[in-house]
């Protein structure tokens, strides 16, 4: 578990970080094309406004 | 040499190509600042880990891991955690949600909107634009230094070369060019990285031998750094010793927490069409940031097994005691020839996608936020313009500092920009978009005193800043306020305390006691605020 490193004080990030990639990976699979509620304000017509400036 | 001058002209000729791009696809205001809210969730996640993960994280985090040893990998998982995942998923979405129905283009804008400030904007907006030329600085500054070595072309050439590439492509392009030239010079920092690992952990045998080899270097510790704490690269520190606390507030704390109110950062998360875009960016952004960071402080940690099986050395006695030149030594001497030309590239890409954001997210602030309707009345400019005015100011203070100021305090200004802005911006941001109690009054409060409580603790207590940028010395004739308490005492141990730690609880407790105090903004106004909330 530890790796070959000399403490739980490194060990911990280096797993932390591997784990908490493949969840955010996990996470962005799973959500792949969740949207979530769709936007009450158009983006289009803000950028319409922009192209008036 | 020549190796390294064919795929510089390649690498800027492909930089041109997408800026170019950029410009051609720049029709109005919208595209300009927030890239038309259409970015493609690749190239907003690969821009805003680009945009985090600056030459001096890499070569000065790299080097510091050397020193310090594998415990910096805290930072890298609260990089991950904090400044992807719960950024992203937290605070991205509403942010996105929020600037999209107040119709925001600037982090300033949105504070500003949020709390129906003119104030807040202005300030915010001065704070940015005032501060982020000297974390610019820093960042030219280091990479011209690198490029005078590697290239061995002038330094003062180099700064004005880099500058005028990056002004053409930022000024003309806006977002779309930024973003999209940091999608492109984040997958090149990715690669590169990824063979430093592979080909550091192939020198050594593997993985848990590379490991079992720097464990049982412990000894090899240098003195004054085990005095200070540090009982081996992979041992960890002894608790609340100096480089304890350096380590877990300065660093963890300090740059870990401070990277969700980065204005640089936060600005992209407007940059896309929908929540659907923030998921995926989740994905890629976590990939980059381990492959990035998490691998500069494993390879700068085992730096010191490699240099000592090859040449009997550890590393800062290889860098002839100068932390930022480990990881260029580590390259040059242990890296095949091919990879020194490929990782300057990559040194390029990490420099020139951090600052070109930061002229961006500066120009912007000035011209948006600070200065936009005065300049407007005067001259009948129109948005871009004023903007593209902006930049410029930035691009020209990012120089003036470059050229002021000591080395001393550009190499402090990362840390300095990191700390500022938590402690400024993080309360009002998240309680922004969380809490419908917040008020105008109490933002405004949290804003500046946080600032202001973040700025004596870097002029008078923490040691780094206050010793790099001299006032205190120059007001008291000590370092620090605290430099004569007993030594090992509490008062004595603040100089190693991030102005976080301090400054930003403060800011929290005048942001959740002023909004409790103090009169609500108006239902309707939150009401606005929250349409598009769910």
């Amino acid at each position: 578990m530890l790796l070959g490193l000399g403490s739980i004080e490194t060990a911990l990030p280096y797993w932390l970080c591997i784990i908490s990639t493949i969840g955010c990976i996990g996470y962005g699979i799973k959500n792949w094309n969740n949207s979530g509620t769709p936007d009450t304000v158009n983006i289009e017509s803000l950028v319409q406004e922009g192209t008036d400036n | 040499m020549a190796v390294k001058l064919i795929t510089s002209l390649l690498y800027f000729a492909i930089v041109f190509y997408l800026g170019w791009k950029g410009w051609k696809e720049t029709k109005n205001a919208g595209d300009y600042m927030l890239a038309g809210r259409s970015v493609n969730p690749f190239v907003m996640a690969m821009s805003y880990g680009a945009t985090f993960i600056s030459t001096s994280a890499i070569i000065g985090f790299g080097g510091v891991a050397a020193m310090f040893g594998m415990s910096l990998l805290w930072l890298a998982f609260l990089n991950i955690f904090v400044g992807i995942f719960l950024a992203m998923v937290f605070l991205g979405k509403r942010t996105r949600r929020m600037g999209l129905v107040l119709n925001c283009h600037t982090f300033p804008e949105l504070l500003g909107k949020r709390y129906n400030s003119r104030f807040i904007q202005g300030f915010s907006g001065g704070i940015i634009f005032f501060f982020i030329p000297v974390y610019a600085a820093a960042v030219l500054t280091g990479i011209c230094r690198m490029t005078e070595v590697s290239l061995g072309l002038p330094y003062e050439w180099m700064l004005i070369g880099i500058t005028a590439i990056l002004s053409l492509y930022v000024i003309t392009g806006g977002m779309k060019a930024v973003m999209y030239t940091d999608a492109f010079q984040g997958t090149i920092m990715v690669a590169m990285m990824v063979f430093l690992l592979g080909y550091t952990y192939y020198l050594l045998g593997g993985v848990v031998p590379a490991h079992e080899t720097l464990t049982s270097m412990a000894d090899l510790v240098p003195e004054k750094l085990q005095k200070g704490g540090i009982l081996g690269w992979t041992q960890g520190t002894q608790t609340g010793s100096p480089l304890w606390l350096v380590i877990y507030t300065t660093i963890v704390y300090g740059v870990g927490i401070g990277v969700l109110a980065q204005p640089q950062l936060a600005v992209r998360f407007m940059t896309v069409s929908s929540d659907r875009e923030l998921n995926r960016a989740v994905l890629y952004g976590s990939v980059f940031i381990l492959l990035t960071i998490g691998i500069v402080y494993v390879v700068g940690s085992l730096s010191n097994a490699i240099f000592f099986k090859e040449f009997g050395k550890i590393s800062i006695q290889m860098a002839g005691g100068n932390l930022d030149k480990i990881v260029p030594v580590f390259i040059e001497k242990i890296m095949p020839p091919w990879f020194s030309a490929m990782f300057l590239l990559a040194m390029f890409a990490a420099a020139m996608s951090t600052l070109s954001s930061q002229f961006h997210i500066g120009g912007t602030s000035l011209a948006h936020d600070v200065s936009r309707n005065i300049v407007r009345a005067k001259n009948n400019m129109s948005v871009p313009s004023i903007n593209q005015l902006g930049i410029v100011v930035t691009i020209i203070a990012t120089l003036v500092w470059a050229w002021l100021l000591p080395p001393s305090i550009v190499a402090r200004a990362t840390a300095f920009f990191f700390g500022l802005s938590g402690a400024t911006f993080l309360p009002a941001y998240v309680f922004g978009l969380y809490w419908k109690g917040m008020t105008k009054t109490g933002a405004k409060i949290s804003i500046v005193g946080g600032f202001t409580v973040s700025m004596l603790w870097m002029l008078f207590i923490h040691k780094k800043e206050a010793a790099a940028i001299g006032l205190c010395k120059a007001l008291f004739s000590k370092v620090t306020l605290v430099a004569d308490a007993a030594p090992g005492s509490t008062m004595f141990l603040l100089q190693w305390v991030d102005p976080n730690v301090v400054a930003l609880p403060i800011s929290i407790a005048l942001a959740v006691g002023v909004s409790l105090v103090s009169r609500s903004l108006a239902k309707d106004h939150i009401q606005l605020c929250w349409q598009n909330c769910s």
